[in-house]
């Protein structure tokens, strides 16, 4: 890893929007008296991004996510806090570090919509100074990549959105940026248009070194890539560092599922360990709860093998959205 | 009419919408009252400037003459129709179908709509009149008479407006860019409704278009009998003409309505 | 300059997609063209019957409008993305302006084009060149050279002002009551000699709402008619730098404006 390129420090952003009057004559009183509601979209955020890191920004709707990136990208300013992307502050230098970055919206396109993908392509080389031989190298490179022969000179209304976001994603690597904001891009794909993005990004990161922020709420997407996730909850950051340290922290047990040879229910006692538990019990099946780090798993089967006879088991990982879904519930409790 | 009787709640439901509707068109609104006020306050001074030093033009003096164009563009933004936008938008979001199975009839329903946006309109011109008084110039009616039978002519401009705005719209059944003929009626209507030259100023050729065109019927008729310029017999004339063009219009709206029923059963509704 | 080169490219980018939808085209530039020729038969038919209005003659008026319709088609062609910005704004299609590297503001007008303004442009060239036929004006070099500089600083003048205007979009999301209450004025009052109006309005349209030196100023140099003026003379032969003064403040004030962006969504 690289040296922090990206830096926020209690990020703030309120959002002031114009509150439409109810009521008897709601409408004239409107037209009169304006009045405005404040919400606050991201409450304190702080976080170092180091050159080159993939991190994964989790949050579900209305958590910050877009928000904050839109402050790192320059495009909000914030109420309060500082932010500092590779040396500079984003919105007061908007065109500098727009050379630096690269910003995919999953639910917008920036490509022209009348006009074939390829002069899009164009475009946007004049646009980043991009030298002609570069251009020619990553456009082969990327078209290749992504699959965009067929569709080159398509114009992009007539694109599938798999497609346009392909072409989103190539029109960003063309002048090579250091930093890659991915908001939500796997939205609405198919699982292999979905699949192909993921590898794409993968690719990207280890090739070039590019340094990648990718929102989204689906955890489909940061198990694939993210060694760090950053989860955020009404504005404010409730986890931020490894995702198997997620896991281990707050949903460190594994469940052993033993499938018995006869249906009756057998008497089944378990050793007698604070961290060995019975979850759930079918007809034939059973889930045994246990941490893994106090447990042997040898013993544990060794212990359930010995008492009935077992026509099949396995162990379960802990799933990540449970367990991300337990910590949001777990902060909304203490909020 | 029994039906529309039938349907009076329905009716004054939607004038209730219309009023309502009025005034989530804030900055539109301003607009439009502002607007006027600077029309009336611009051709004041063009007007007073065109006079010099003449006492008066064609027996009418400038004071008069500055009443008569108040009015006018006063009447105008009263009398205004938004039928047209009405229903190519009710066209346009598809709630079209929903409205023609309606009890109440299509018509019926465009109308109470505008007649709220009248209403609502009317709070908001009211308090501005003495500003277009300031802006422009009012006096009292030629005669109390006079006053009265204003007021019965304004309403028979009203109706014209409406049903010109009627047919205006409906002509959107057949293609919703009715943009284009609303701008250019726009304007030619406001010309040829004395807003900016009073019609007795209109040079020859014009001043015929002008007596064979409703909208001089709009504006011109009931602001002439106000200052008393069309009085005693010429104003049962003037009344009965724009009786006439009532007359006229209603049956071409009708039969506008006739001919777009059939064409939304031959597409299919 | 660089910017200015991708600008270039940028616009016509935004031509060749206009020109796909040719009926649209054609249609807007003639209803364009139809509304600016009527607004000027209300004054054919006055001066036809009075001939004077306050001392100026149909063609002395007829320059006044054609000059200041040019200006105004003039400022149209750059700027008439201009009323695209409220709903740009409110939908959040501004964001990826401002992820890029270029100006936003010449980014957001030369990213499409509205065609149909073409029509007020024409309309305005067309009336003005009838009216000078009508005047007779003695295009010495000078003069000419002022003329050029009257129309731009004309169209400066009057774009600023809708520039200002347009910016409040980032804070108000809807600044179209505003913006033709500002274009009203200009079409309505900016045609006429302004001595005709009292010394208060002559006042209020010189030096609070700059009216005065959109057209009227620069059509009494060229019509010699200063020494008609209430002010001094200097300050219709300044007029385009009056413009040109505006312009820069509204660009900064638009810039400045950005920063009040809320984006949408979350």
């Amino acid at each position: 890893m690289g040296r922090v390129i990206i830096r926020a420090v209690n990020l703030r952003k309120e959002f002031s929007r114009p509150r439409r009057q109810t009521g008897r004559l709601g409408g004239l009183r409107t037209l009169m008296a304006r009045q405005y509601d404040i919400t606050i979209a991201v409450d304190d955020v702080s976080f170092e991004v180091a050159e080159g890191e993939l991190v994964g920004y989790l949050g579900p709707n209305g958590a910050g996510k877009s928000t904050t990136i839109k402050m790192l990208t320059g495009i909000l300013v914030p109420t309060s806090g500082q932010v500092e992307v590779a040396g500079r502050i984003p919105w007061r230098e908007r065109e500098r570090n727009a050379l630096d970055i690269g910003v995919v919206f999953g639910q917008r396109s920036q490509l022209w919509w009348d006009l074939p993908l390829i002069e899009s392509f164009k475009l946007i080389g004049k646009l980043y100074r991009v030298t002609p031989q570069q251009f020619v190298r990553n456009l082969d490179r990327f078209t290749h990549l992504l699959g965009l022969d067929a569709f080159l000179a398509t114009p992009v209304r007539q694109l599938s959105l798999g497609q346009r976001m392909r072409g989103d994603l190539a029109a960003v690597m063309l002048y090579e940026p250091r930093i890659l904001y991915l908001d939500e891009p796997t939205v609405g794909l198919d699982v292999v248009a979905k699949e192909r993005m993921l590898t794409f990004i993968a690719e990207v990161n280890r090739e070039s070194a590019t340094t990648i922020i990718l929102t989204t709420h689906d955890l489909q997407d940061v198990e694939r890539l993210c060694r760090r996730i950053i989860l955020i909850d009404h504005g404010r950051v409730l986890y931020d560092g490894p995702v198997e340290r997620l896991v281990d922290r707050y949903a460190p047990h594994r469940m052993l599922v033993v499938q018995f040879s006869s249906t009756a229910a057998p008497a089944l006692s378990l050793p007698p360990h604070a961290d060995v538990s019975l979850d759930k019990q079918e007809s034939g099946k059973v889930w045994i709860r246990f941490d893994p780090n106090r447990v042997a798993v040898a013993d544990l089967i060794a212990a359930v093998t010995r008492q009935c006879a077992v026509s099949d088991l396995s162990i379960m990982e802990p799933d990540l959205e449970g367990v991300v879904r337990q910590i949001y519930e777990r902060h909304h409790l203490a909020s | 009419m029994s039906r529309l009787w039938r349907n009076r709640r329905a009716f004054a439901g939607i004038t209730v919408v219309g009023i309502r509707t009025f005034f989530t068109y804030r900055s539109l609104v301003t607009f439009f009252m502002v607007s006027m006020l600077l029309q009336v306050y611009l051709l004041k001074v063009v007007w007073t400037a065109i006079y010099g030093s003449q006492p008066r033009i064609d027996g009418v003096s400038i004071q008069t003459l500055i009443v008569y164009l108040t009015l006018t563009n006063v009447q105008l933004h009263f009398t205004f129709s938004d039928v047209p936008r009405l229903v190519r938008n009710r066209l346009r979001e598809g709630q079209v179908a929903t409205d023609l199975t309606r009890p109440l009839g299509f018509p019926a329903q465009l109308v109470a709509n505008q007649l709220g946006g009248t209403i609502a309109g009317l709070t908001l011109l009211l308090p501005a009149l003495p500003l277009a008084l300031f802006l422009g110039g009012l006096s009292l009616p030629a005669s109390p008479v006079a006053g009265l039978l204003y007021l019965g002519s304004l309403g028979l401009a009203y109706l014209i407006e409406l049903l010109i705005g009627m047919i205006v719209g409906l002509i959107a059944f057949w293609t919703l860019e009715i943009w284009g003929i609303q701008v250019i009626l726009g304007f030619v209507s406001r010309f040829f409704s004395g807003a900016l030259v009073p019609i007795w100023l209109f040079p020859g050729v014009l001043r015929k278009v002008a007596e064979v065109l409703p909208f001089q019927a709009i504006a011109s008729i009931p602001a002439s009998i106000f200052i008393g310029r069309i009085s005693g017999r010429g104003v049962v004339d003037a009344i009965g003409l724009q009786g006439i063009w009532i007359v006229l219009l209603l049956a071409l709206a009708a039969w506008v309505w006739r001919r777009a029923q059939r064409r939304i059963v031959v597409q299919g509704g | 300059m660089d910017a200015l080169r991708i600008s270039f490219a940028f616009a016509s980018a935004a031509l060749r997609t206009e020109v796909q939808y040719r009926l649209n085209l054609l249609l807007g530039i003639g209803v364009g063209l139809a509304f600016q020729i009527t607004g000027f038969l209300f004054i054919w038919v006055v001066l036809s019957r009075f001939h004077s209005l306050g001392g100026w003659s149909l063609g002395d008026i007829a320059f006044l409008y054609g000059l200041r319709l040019t200006a105004h088609g003039l400022w149209l062609i750059p700027l008439n993305r201009l009323v695209e910005l409220d709903e740009e704004v409110r939908q959040g299609r501004f964001d990826v302006y401002l992820v890029r590297p270029l100006n936003p503001l010449l980014q957001f007008t030369t990213i499409r084009f509205r065609i149909n303004v073409l029509g007020d442009v024409v309309g305005g060239v067309v009336l003005f060149a009838a009216a000078t036929r009508l005047v007779g004006i003695d295009w010495s070099p000078p003069a000419v050279g002022y003329l050029a500089l009257a129309l731009i600083g004309g169209a400066a003048l009057e774009g600023s002002l809708q520039l200002a205007c347009s910016a409040m979009a980032f804070r108000w999301l809807d600044t179209w009551g505003l913006r033709l209450m500002l274009d009203d004025v200009f079409s309505n009052f900016g045609n006429y000699p302004l001595h005709i109006f009292g010394g208060v309005s002559q006042w209020l349209l010189t030096f609070v709402l700059p009216l005065a030196f959109v057209a009227y100023l620069p059509a009494t140099v060229l019509l010699h008619r200063t020494g008609e003026l209430s002010i001094h003379p200097l300050f219709a032969y300044l007029a385009p730098l009056v413009g040109a003064a505006c312009f820069i403040a509204a660009c900064c004030l638009w810039m400045r404006q950005m920063r009040n962006y809320q984006s949408s969504g979350h």
